[in-house]
């Protein structure tokens, strides 16, 4: 087992005058503050080839910081990159007994948005589906309309999850979108695709996280007590949409672990998988999610997806970084003291699904 | 440039025309030829043409802004239930009074995208509400 030694998280924001160099160096400083010397590197970064305009992006972060010959390498899992890093370099540092250095880092702000979201929809299938000018937020458009048909929920009683994620970020210093929304904006915000608006959706963003995994633990509180992942079908391919079944998968495993007792952070890149993701890993009843996530205390203290922010290769790091903060100095006013946090990443409609599971000891 | 002619080139048969893949093993149906039957792992599959018939499950109109597609939108992106047994993702296009589920329509070749002003056009199938 690895252990988290340190976390290093940079607010996700716009940064048109820093380059992800100054954004994972910013977030490497912090992580290193306490003296840590890493012996491996493992970087993650969907958007590297279109956005950063960068391969062997691990190499030019080693010569940035200093580290090299430091050997370093770049995880690609789509929107699930990030907590894959993590999951490699637990992996990396329990089987060479190096620290290792995870770094997540995106700029989704380099180019225009009409660019970057041509860019993000490659986590679809090209040749089904993104050639054929479907895109990711079309099938969380189709998945909200199926949801409300099928258990008779209303559009305004989906606004509760974006509320409630608003609310959260509010409190967290390096939450992208730091205010709190009315109920009645998020069905009359501009619209995204069918019911969708730009308030059931991420924005757009630039983000760097690092956290420091050994295989000692020294005086670390946290370890990484498991990783779990699956993939899943394209939507046209599924019997049934509303099912996740690769985050069923990978969360019931991480369940059965904590015993149904955690924090935990979600992939909520619409609001509509927030709802699926919970009721696909058994924790809301199926239709009844968007009626339990306001009494739900410890989903998504970050603020998550929604208004933390998604700097995609970076947000599975920022999730692990996160729960690690919520449960040793606190994260937005409050600390999680129970024994176990999971992460949860998936790409696209569940096509990659991740989780990681961290446990006090 | 943004369009490569081998890419799309190889995979012209299932661009243009609508084909499907049948497994001989599990007897499931799935849009696009396939090497492997993604229900459960065949090999032993035959790619079988659709009739282009189709029926509208449920339907998107999509307002989300891509680069160099500004001008298409809104789109109408649809679930589509093939007689055949698959289903796919697919534009329904000329639908100036919506779609709506239970749609009857048919595939149709059109232009999917383009390297604008000058360059080389992919063209695809579309979905178009079936009149007669």
């Amino acid at each position: 087992m690895a252990y988290i030694k340190a976390v290093g998280l940079v607010r996700v924001g716009r940064y048109f005058d820093r380059s992800y160099k100054d954004l994972a160096l910013e977030a490497i400083e912090k992580a290193l503050s306490d003296g840590g010397r890493p012996g491996y590197v493992v970087v993650s970064s969907m958007m590297a080839e279109s956005a950063l305009k960068q391969l062997d992006i691990g190499s030019v972060l080693t010569e940035w910081l200093g580290m090299t010959p430091v050997p370093a390498i770049r995880v690609e899992a789509g929107e699930n990159s990030g907590l894959a890093a993590v999951e490699v370099g637990a992996a990396i540092a329990e089987a060479t007994g190096k620290e290792v250095l995870v770094v997540g880092v995106e700029k989704g702000t380099e180019y225009p948005t009409t660019k970057t979201y041509g860019d993000y929809s490659h986590i679809l299938e090209w040749e089904t589906e993104t050639v054929r000018n479907v895109r990711p937020p079309d099938l969380a458009a189709l998945a909200m309309e199926e949801y409300m048909r099928r258990y008779g929920v209303s559009r305004e009683e989906l606004t509760a999850w974006p509320v409630k994620m608003h609310r959260n970020a509010a409190r967290v210093p390096h939450a992208q979108l730091r205010f709190e929304i009315r109920a009645d904006a998020v069905p009359a915000a501009t619209k995204i695709s069918g019911s969708l608006t730009l308030l059931d959706m991420f924005p757009i963003g630039d983000g760097a996280a690092a956290i420091l995994v050994s295989k000692e633990r020294g005086d670390s509180p946290i370890q990484v007590a498991g990783a779990y992942a699956s993939t899943g079908l394209r939507y046209y391919l599924r019997d049934d949409p509303l099912h996740l079944a690769a985050t069923a998968e990978a969360l019931q495993k991480a369940l059965k672990l904590t015993g149904g007792e955690q924090a935990i952070e979600i992939h909520d890149s619409y609001s509509i998988y927030a709802y699926l993701i919970l009721e696909s890993a058994g924790l809301a009843p199926k239709g009844r999610a968007p009626a339990e996530v306001d009494g739900m205390e410890w989903v998504n203290v970050s603020g998550g997806l929604k208004a933390r922010g998604h700097p995609f290769g970076a947000t599975g790091v920022y999730q692990v970084a996160e729960l690690f903060t919520l449960m040793t100095d606190g994260l937005g006013g409050r600390t999680y003291t129970g024994e176990w946090g999971v992460a949860h990443g998936m790409s696209g409609h569940d096509g990659n699904a991740r989780v990681v599971v961290l446990r006090r000891v | 440039m943004r369009h490569s002619i081998p890419i799309y080139w190889r995979s012209r048969s299932s661009h243009y025309r609508l084909e499907l893949t049948k497994c001989r093993a599990c007897g499931r149906v799935s849009f696009f030829r396939r090497p492997t039957c993604p229900y459960c792992g065949s090999r032993d599959v035959e790619v079988i043409t659709a009739s282009g018939k189709g029926r509208v499950g449920l339907a998107t109109k999509s307002f989300f802004r891509v680069e160099g597609e500004e001008e298409y939108l809104p789109r109408w992106v649809a679930l589509i239930e093939l007689p055949e047994g698959a289903k796919l993702l697919s534009e329904v296009v000329d639908a100036f009074e919506g779609v709506s589920e239970g749609d009857e329509v048919e595939a149709v070749l059109r232009r999917v995208s383009s390297d604008d002003p000058y360059g080389l056009i992919y063209y695809g199938l579309k979905f178009t509400k079936r009149v007669l």
